[in-house]
């Protein structure tokens, strides 16, 4: 997304990342409608978008908080993209018998496809992630986890009983082997490639 | 990767380098590809495991407030089965009569209840649990706006540019008919860019109905975009006046 810059539609993930009764209740009124549309033509009926769209929001959410999210397209293009994509994956996943999309003719913005490419792609890359993170040993696991939730590594170090700049050096050293776990399976290449 | 680059990572990213350092990093980076690209997939790895396991408490507060809302959205939509066609037609009937005696009573002009809509806030929300975040959320959902404004004035103490906490208190100041300070806190969201501010002035426009000052009203109803949220409700209430 070099070179593009920020939509003010950006309001919109600030207030989610406020968590803003009042950002969500306007992302419902205005942009939920056509989602529970969209996935009603398509096989699905209201609860099925709502679990969609609750999924989506959250994605958004952690997107925003953990990497920075910067919205180059309308909110509405994105969010709407993001909501169909997840419910075709869905019925692809469930199988159900043969099923005609009946796509309505919406304008598709270069930007939301591309936002919408990097959120797909980072949320393949998760999944990668979380499964190399439980092939790492426990004492691995337990003291990254440990890291991230506590965040001050003095109290960490406490509570698993070592010295601080043993976990300090344990926490790098762990990192590095889930790094490299990672970087070397072949899913993660695929991704790249 | 080695234990030392490994190492040197880590303290870069929790910044616990000291300035040489850092700069002896950064140039690093910049002359030397793989260690930028290790360093970078060391990176990834440590922002995935933050999103996994850092803030849970932020996370949990926004996906139950969402959860919240989306019931509110869904329940509100699917109300509208047959069984309630009637209550519908019952409800019209009541409408209509109330409006009619409100326009016999009060020479045509609208009132504020029947535009006055307050948010359920939810201030609670950042990890800590603020005590005082709790009150002000309970005072003011509970409507006991001046109890809220107290608190919304203490919280605002500590973050006094905070657009959500300045729109909260001017609503909760025009409820208890401090005006002045009421639209000083809107005034000040709506002349801002945050998402607050289209609603800053509807709430304006409200205050200023209640005080019956329709011009004024009008004046203000006029500077909601089409863009905004608040537009429709706006427009209704400038048809009126």
């Amino acid at each position: 997304m070099a070179g593009s810059s920020t939509h003010p539609d950006q309001k919109y993930i600030e207030g989610l990342l406020m968590n803003s009764p009042l950002v969500i209740k306007s992302i419902y009124d205005r942009f939920v409608p056509k989602v529970v549309g969209y996935i009603t033509k398509n096989s699905g009926n209201e609860d099925a978008a709502k679990d969609v769209v609750q999924e989506v929001l959250v994605a958004i959410y952690k997107q925003a908080k953990h990497k920075g999210l910067k919205l180059t397209c309308p909110f509405d293009a994105y969010f709407f993209l993001l909501c169909k994509r997840r419910w075709l994956n869905e019925i692809k996943k469930s199988s159900l018998k043969e099923v005609t999309i009946n796509e309505e003719v919406v304008s598709i913005n270069d930007d939301a496809l591309q936002l919408a490419d990097e959120f797909d792609i980072e949320q393949q890359k998760k999944l990668v992630f979380d499964l190399m993170f439980q092939k790492l040993g426990d004492a691995c696991k337990d003291l990254l986890k440990a890291t991230f939730e506590i965040k001050s590594m003095e109290e960490v170090a406490q509570k698993l009983g070592v010295t601080y700049a043993y976990a300090r050096k344990k926490k790098s050293l762990c990192i590095g082997e889930l790094t490299r776990m990672v970087q070397e399976s072949p899913e993660y290449k695929n991704l790249k490639a | 990767m080695n234990e030392l680059d490994l190492e040197l990572y880590e303290a870069y990213l929790d910044n616990t380098l000291d300035s040489e350092a850092k700069k002896a990093f950064e140039a690093r980076l910049l002359d030397d590809t793989s260690f930028k690209e290790s360093f970078e997939a060391y990176k990834e790895t440590s922002v995935f495991l933050s999103e996994k396991y850092s803030d849970q408490e932020d996370l949990n507060a926004f996906e139950n407030n969402l959860k919240n809302l989306s019931e509110e959205h869904f329940t509100k939509k699917t109300s509208s089965g047959y069984k309630t066609e009637i209550w519908k037609y019952a409800a019209a009937i009541v409408m209509l009569i109330t409006i009619g005696g409100f326009f016999l009573m009060d020479n045509d002009q609208p009132q504020y209840t029947d535009f006055a809509t307050y948010p359920t806030i939810s201030l609670v929300q950042r990890g800590s649990g603020d005590p005082m975040a709790k009150k002000a959320e309970n005072a003011f959902n509970n409507k006991s706006f001046e109890e809220a404004t107290a608190y919304l004035n203490e919280l605002l103490g500590n973050d006094p540019n905070n657009q959500e906490l300045l729109l909260y208190r001017g609503i909760a100041q025009t409820e208890t008919g401090n005006y002045q300070n009421a639209y000083k806190d809107l005034d000040e969201v709506a002349s801002g860019s945050s998402v607050y501010k289209n609603e800053a002035l509807w709430q304006k426009a409200l205050g200023l109905l209640k005080q019956k000052n329709y011009n004024k009203c009008k004046l203000v109803l006029v500077e909601i975009p089409p863009s905004a949220d608040e537009y429709n409700k706006a427009q209704t209430l400038l048809k009126k006046l």
